[in-house]
C-alpha cells in the first residue's frame, strides 16, 4: 500500500497545484463591484491547497516507508496479469467501457444490451476443454438470459418509464 | 401537546399512505431490498441509487416510499449472507458475521436469522421514534442557523465521515471528502454563474449529476470488485426454527435499547453510516455483557446488538437529511438526492414549508419496518437460493441497469460516461483504501460549503470572527480541530502530558 500511497501523493500534489492555479485565474468580478470574497475561485483554491497539503503529508510518509521503490518490473506485471482475479477484473472493465461508451448510442439499444450480456456471461464462465454438449448448454443459457434481459429492460424503460432509449 | 400533535400527524400520514398500490410497492420494494442486501457486493447505496433512476417518473411520495423500503430492506438483508456464508451482504453487516456465522455452524442458522430480524425490527422502530421526535426539534434550532453554521456543519460532516470511515488512516477519508467537494465545484457556480473546471467539455458546464456519479461509485465499482472476488464456496442451510423465542428478546432488552440509541446517534452524525453503528453497538454490548467471552463464538447478545445498531442507524441517518439537508450516511445521501429530484426541499424550512412531509417519512419508515419483519421471517428457505445465483450471470444485468438508469434521468449519454468514470475512480480508490462515503458526502455538501463560506465572508466583509465566535460555530470548530489534531501523535502526547500534569496532584493526595 505504501507504493500506492506514493503514487497517489504525487497525483495529489500535481492535481492540487493545477486546481490552485486555475482557481487563481478565475475572475473576481471586481469591475462589476462584486465583493472579492464572493469570487468563484475561493473554495476550489482552498481545496487545491488542501490537496497539496495532504499530498505532501502522504509523500513524506510513503518516502519514509520506502514507497518510492515502485518495483515495476516486467516480471511483476506479467505475474499480475496471469492472475485469474486480474483477468476477470480487466475483462469486466473492458466490457463495461465497451458497452457504456461504445455500443450504447451507436447500436440499437436492445441489440447492444443482448450482445453485452451474452458476451459477458460467456467469457466469465468460459473454461477450456469443455465437451461440445456442455459448451452448447452454456451458450444456450447465456443467450436466453441475454435475450430476456434485453427484452425486459427495453420494454420497462421504453413503455413504462417512457424513456427514449439511446 | 407537541407529542400529541406529532402522533396525530403520524396517524394521518399512515392513513393517507395506506393505499393498496402503496402497500403493493412496500412489499416488492422491501423484498427487493432484502435480496439486494443479501447478495455480497450489492449494497444499500447501490440499491437506493439504482431505484432512484427507476422511480424518478413516479410521484414524490411513491418514489421516496420505495427508496426507504429498499434502504431498510437492504441493511437488514445483508445479515442473511453474513449468517449463512460468513460474508456480509453490505458493509453494515460485517459485525453480524462474528456471531451469526458461528451460530449457523452450530446448526442454529434459523435462530440467528430470527434474532437478526427481530433486532433489525426493534432497532428500526426505535430509530423511527427518534426520527419523529428529533427532526422537528433540530429543524427548529436550525432555523437560527446562518451561513457560518451551515458552512461548519458541512465541513464537520466531511471531516467526521472521513475520520470514522477510514479509522486506520483518516487522512485518506479526508482526501476522499475533499475530492467530493471538488467534484461538486465543477460546472456553473451559484453566485456569479461562472463555469468552473469544465475542461472545454460543454456537458460539464451543467455540473456532475449526483445520481449517475453514485450509481458509478457504488454500482459499476461494485461490479468490478465482485468479479475480482473468489466465488462463494458453501451456503449453510437453514434447518431449525426461524421465529424468535420471546425469552431471547426480553433477556436482552438493555442491549436492544442501548444499541438502538447508539445506532440512531451515529446515524444522525453526517456521513458516518450503518457499518460504524453496528461495530460501536457490538463493542458497547461486549463491554456491558455478563458473558463477554461468548462474543465471537455465537453470542445471541452480540448478534442482537449489531443488527439493532445498524437498522436503528437508518432512521437516524434520515434525521439530518430532513432537518439540515445533510445526509447521515451514503444511502441517505442518495435519498437526499432523490428528494431534490422529486422537488422536495429538505432543510430547516421543511417544518414550515411542508411539515406533513416529516410525518409521511416517519410513516414510510414504519411501513418498511413492518414489511421487513414479516418478509424477513417468511420464505427463509426459498430465499437462500438467491445466494446460489452465480455472479457471472447477475453482474452483467446489474451493469445494464446501472447504465440505462444513469441515462434515464436526463436522457444524456454524458451521464452514462459520468457513471463509467466514477465506477473506475471508485474502484481505484477502494483498492487504495480510500473510503467512498466521504466522497459522496462531499459531492452532496459541496454546494453548501461553497455558497455558505462565500456568503459568510461577504456578510462579514472578509472577517473570520463570526465563523469563530458564534456559539454553534465555536463548538463545531473545536470538534473539527480536535478530530483532526487527535490523529497526530505529537498532539496525543501533548494531551497525555496535560492529563498527567492535571491528575498528578490528585494521585499524590490519594497516596
Amino acid at each position: 500500500m505504501v507504493r500506492a500511497d506514493f503514487v497517489s501523493s504525487l497525483f495529489l500534489l500535481v492535481f492540487g497545484a493545477y486546481v490552485v492555479y486555475d482557481s487563481w485565474r478565475m475572475p473576481r468580478f471586481e469591475e462589476q463591484k462584486a465583493n472579492v470574497w464572493s469570487s468563484p475561485g475561493l473554495v476550489p483554491g482552498i481545496l487545491g491547497l488542501l490537496f497539496m497539503l495532504t499530498g505532501a503529508i502522504m509523500l513524506v510518509r510513503s518516502l519514509r516507508k520506502g514507497g518510492h521503490h515502485l518495483n515495476l518490473t516486467r516480471a511483476v506485471l506479467v505475474e499480475a496479469l496471469r492472475q485469474r482475479t486480474t483477468q476477470s477484473f480487466l475483462v469486466t472493465l473492458a466490457l463495461g467501457l465497451l458497452y457504456g461508451a461504445g455500443m450504447m448510442g451507436h447500436l440499437p439499444y436492445p441489440v447492444a444490451t443482448a450482445v453485452f450480456v451474452f458476451v459477458f456471461i460467456y467469457i466469465a464462465e468460459f473454461k477450456r476443454g469443455r465437451p461440445i454438449k456442455v459448451e452448447a448448454r452454456f451458450i444456450g443459457i447465456a443467450a436466453v438470459i441475454a435475450v430476456i434481459t434485453s427484452v425486459v429492460v427495453t420494454f420497462v424503460f421504453q413503455n413504462l418509464f417512457l424513456v427514449n432509449l439511446p | 401537546m407537541f407529542i400529541f400533535e406529532g402522533l396525530v400527524n403520524f396517524l394521518t400520514a399512515i392513513v393517507s399512505l395506506a393505499t393498496p398500490w402503496n402497500m403493493f410497492n412496500v412489499l416488492w420494494a422491501t423484498q427487493l431490498g432484502i435480496i439486494i442486501g443479501m447478495l455480497p457486493g450489492l449494497t444499500a447505496t447501490m440499491g437506493v441509487a439504482l431505484l432512484t433512476t427507476l422511480t424518478y417518473r413516479m410521484d414524490s411520495n411513491g418514489a421516496i416510499l420505495i427508496l426507504i423500503c429498499i434502504y431498510i430492506g437492504a441493511i437488514y438483508g445483508g445479515s442473511r449472507s453474513a449468517i449463512l456464508i460468513n460474508i456480509p451482504g453490505t458493509p453494515a453487516n460485517a459485525a453480524t458475521t462474528l456471531d451469526g456465522y458461528p451460530l449457523a455452524q452450530q446448526g442454529q442458522a434459523g435462530r440467528a436469522i430470527g434474532i437478526a430480524t427481530t433486532g433489525s425490527f426493534l432497532g428500526s422502530m426505535f430509530g423511527m421514534v427518534m426520527l419523529a421526535f428529533f427532526t422537528p426539534l433540530i429543524g427548529n434550532v436550525a432555523l437560527e442557523f446562518q451561513s457560518f453554521e451551515f458552512f461548519w456543519f458541512a465541513v464537520f460532516g466531511v471531516i467526521i465521515a472521513g475520520n470514522l470511515t477510514a479509522p486506520k488512516d483518516p487522512i485518506k477519508g479526508w482526501i476522499a471528502g475533499f475530492m467530493g467537494l471538488f467534484v461538486a465545484a465543477i460546472g456553473m457556480e451559484g453566485i456569479h454563474a461562472y463555469v468552473r473546471f469544465d475542461f472545454g467539455i460543454a456537458d460539464l458546464a451543467g455540473g456532475i449529476n449526483l445520481i449517475p456519479a453514485m450509481v458509478g461509485a457504488f454500482g459499476f465499482a461494485e461490479v468490478l470488485t465482485v468479479m475480482k472476488m473468489p466465488p462463494i464456496a458453501i451456503v449453510t442451510g437453514v434447518g431449525d426454527r426461524v421465529w424468535p423465542r420471546l425469552s431471547d428478546i426480553t433477556m436482552y432488552w438493555r442491549t436492544i435499547l442501548r444499541s438502538g440509541a447508539i445506532g440512531t446517534f451515529i446515524g444522525a452524525l453526517p456521513g458516518v453510516g450503518e457499518d460504524i453503528a453496528a461495530w460501536v453497538s457490538y463493542s458497547a454490548a461486549k463491554r456491558a455483557s455478563k458473558e463477554p467471552e461468548k462474543f465471537g463464538k455465537g453470542s445471541i447478545e452480540g448478534l442482537m446488538a449489531a443488527e439493532t445498531g445498524n437498522n436503528a442507524c437508518v432512521p437516524g441517518a434520515i434525521i439530518p437529511v430532513l432537518a439540515l439537508a445533510i445526509p447521515g450516511s451514503a444511502p441517505a445521501a442518495v435519498l437526499l438526492g432523490a428528494m431534490l429530484i422529486h422537488g422536495v426541499r429538505p432543510g430547516p424550512l421543511i417544518m414550515i414549508e411542508s411539515p406533513q412531509f416529516v410525518s409521511e417519512v416517519v410513516a414510510m419508515v414504519f411501513f418498511a419496518t413492518i414489511a421487513m419483519f414479516v418478509l424477513g421471517l417468511s420464505m427463509v428457505r426459498t430465499l437462500v437460493k438467491v445466494l446460489m445465483v452465480p455472479r457471472e450471470k447477475l453482474m452483467p444485468i446489474v451493469f445494464v441497469l446501472c447504465a440505462i438508469g444513469s441515462f434515464a434521468i436526463t436522457s444524456r449519454m454524458f451521464d452514462v460516461w459520468v457513471m463509467l468514470f466514477f465506477g473506475v475512480l471508485g474502484y481505484v480508490m477502494r483498492q487504495m483504501e480510500y473510503p467512498m462515503a466521504p466522497l459522496i458526502l462531499g459531492l452532496v455538501l459541496g454546494d453548501i460549503v461553497d455558497k455558505n463560506l462565500r456568503r459568510g465572508l461577504v456578510l462579514s466583509d472578509g472577517s473570520l470572527e463570526p465563523f469563530i465566535t458564534r456559539p454553534i460555530s465555536t463548538v463545531l470548530l473545536v470538534i473539527i480541530a480536535f478530530t483532526i489534531l487527535l490523529r497526530f501523535r505529537w498532539f496525543q502526547e501533548v494531551m497525555l502530558f496535560g492529563k498527567r500534569t492535571i491528575l498528578a496532584p490528585l494521585n499524590g493526595f490519594r497516596r
